[in-house]
């Protein structure tokens, strides 16, 4: 596959963007992220990520990218969208998977809580244009503690791979603006992922 | 379930070395994962292994050669009142699978997910199917009232359940294992581990060549029900046993320790 927007645009399928990442891994130089610690525990607090799943609502990814841009994922809208689709799940090359932990942040005590859980996570692949054309980019929004337990437990991992017209639809928000191509419910605030909310613009 | 075409997954350690196709295939996938993450992690095994028997893996080309023999070491029930954290994970899971079952078992079930975690019974005994009526009742009884969840504590949630959470979505339903355990419970089950494997040394010398060395690798898991983490001073431990050499890896954390072995007059666990 030639770096053109032509030979971007025809990663239509699931199957071929995770093939161009399994190709294009090695770009990336990412240490193994079996061992590398997540975000360590804070004294006197409940594992934030157990006490959120209590309190429900919709749950974000909020990610920066390398090429400048930031993007606001609603986890629900993509499970919605999946569920729809009748969407099946892949199994996820350990090079893919390294780079996608590499990426996020993860809480290090809930690795443990959720390491029974072979639930199947879920990777967007996004599409942006640059000064220097046009670039794809792929996040693990839904599943990090379980892609962490998974790798220390030698177990396969699955996920539900969104293209990036998929991911269109299940972005709430584009470099901080509402995305006209949400088909989700716009949330009113972001949490930190750790007790605060952030505002989201409107 | 599809599999892509990345399901040979060539960074995978397993699958592609061993023939793991017999009924013990995923305790076998597991101990293979665990010998080759333990070596990762900086115990000096050696490549070149085999599956086995009695011991697990033999390092053939190993002068003088190797056998290696693994073993679990499990929270024991002793940090969970004298019920062990897996069993008490397998019957809340069965619990759990129970009540959903019979949830859309019944006329016009609306799609839910349930979060629940248990009371702590602290060794109580409770009955399987009286829990899992319960859940499925509450959910029913409450399932109107997801917009689009909805959250129950104690004393809101039936007897047994110290949090259940209801949320208008289509996806199993699952439960949340607690509980902690002291530095006083990872003694005796190390001992316990080390003693019930190394009756065994007679019968694994006798399956290696003449002169072989015989190892023990304990291994730890990753759940919260399975996990415990080598404690600080552990090289002070001293216990008792015919292994050549001993260690303990946690997958968890990938770390190891060598487990130092007792004077010849100690008892095992001293």
């Amino acid at each position: 596959m030639e770096k053109t927007p032509q030979g971007y645009i025809d990663l239509l399928k699931p199957e071929d963007l995770l093939d161009f990442f399994l190709q294009h891994h090695g770009d990336v130089k990412v240490p193994d992220q079996t061992y590398e610690k997540g975000l360590p525990p804070q004294p006197g607090v409940p594992c934030p990520k157990c006490t959120y799943r209590n309190l429900g609502g919709q749950a974000y990814e909020i990610s920066e990218t390398p090429i400048g841009h930031s993007f606001i994922g609603s986890k629900d809208t993509c499970d919605s969208l999946i569920r729809k689709s009748g969407k099946q799940p892949y199994e996820i090359n350990p090079a893919i998977l390294n780079v996608l932990i590499h990426q996020n942040e993860y809480e290090e005590e809930h690795v443990a809580h959720v390491a029974a859980i072979q639930t199947p996570g879920i990777i967007v692949f996004m599409a942006f244009n640059t000064a220097n054309g046009p670039a794809i980019l792929s996040y693990l929004v839904d599943g990090t503690h379980r892609a962490v337990a998974a790798l220390r437990a030698g177990r396969d991992f699955f996920a539900y791979v969104l293209t990036p017209e998929e991911a269109l639809q299940c972005m709430s928000h584009i470099d901080g603006k509402p995305n006209p191509h949400f088909i989700g419910q716009q949330g009113g605030v972001l949490w930190d992922g750790r007790g605060s909310f952030i505002p989201l613009p409107r | 379930m599809a599999v892509g075409p990345l399901s040979l997954c060539p960074g995978s350690v397993l699958g592609e070395i061993y023939d793991v196709s017999d009924v013990n295939a995923e305790k076998k996938r597991v101990e293979a994962y665990m010998l080759a993450a333990a070596r990762k992690a900086g115990v000096p095994i050696p490549s070149g292994e085999t599956l086995d028997e009695e011991p697990d893996f033999r390092f053939d080309d190993e002068i003088p050669a190797l056998g290696i023999e693994l073993s679990e070491v499990l929270r024991p029930a002793s940090s969970n009142h004298g019920i062990l954290p897996v069993e008490q994970e397998s019957f809340h899971n069965e619990i759990m699978t129970k009540a959903q079952q019979d949830y859309y078992d019944g006329s016009n079930a609306k799609p839910v997910h349930v979060s629940v975690y248990f009371t702590n019974t602290r060794g109580g005994k409770r009955n399987k199917a009286e829990l899992a009526l319960a859940l499925t009742e509450f959910v029913k009884a409450n399932v109107d009232r997801t917009n689009p969840f909805v959250s129950f504590y104690r004393p809101e949630t039936p007897d047994g359940f110290d949090s259940i959470f209801i949320k208008a979505e289509s996806r199993d339903w699952w439960c949340g294992e607690g509980g902690g355990y002291s530095l006083d419970d990872i003694r005796p089950q190390l001992a316990a581990r080390i003693s019930s494997k190394d009756k065994l040394v007679p019968t694994y010398r006798a399956n290696l060549p003449a002169g072989a060395r015989v190892w023990l690798l304990l291994y730890t898991g990753v759940t919260v029900a399975r996990s415990m983490m080598i404690p600080h001073g552990i090289e002070e431990w001293r216990f008792s046993f015919r292994f050549d050499r001993v260690f303990w890896f946690t997958a968890l954390e990938g770390q190891f320790a060598e487990i130092q072995r007792a004077a010849a007059a100690n008892t095992v666990g001293s």
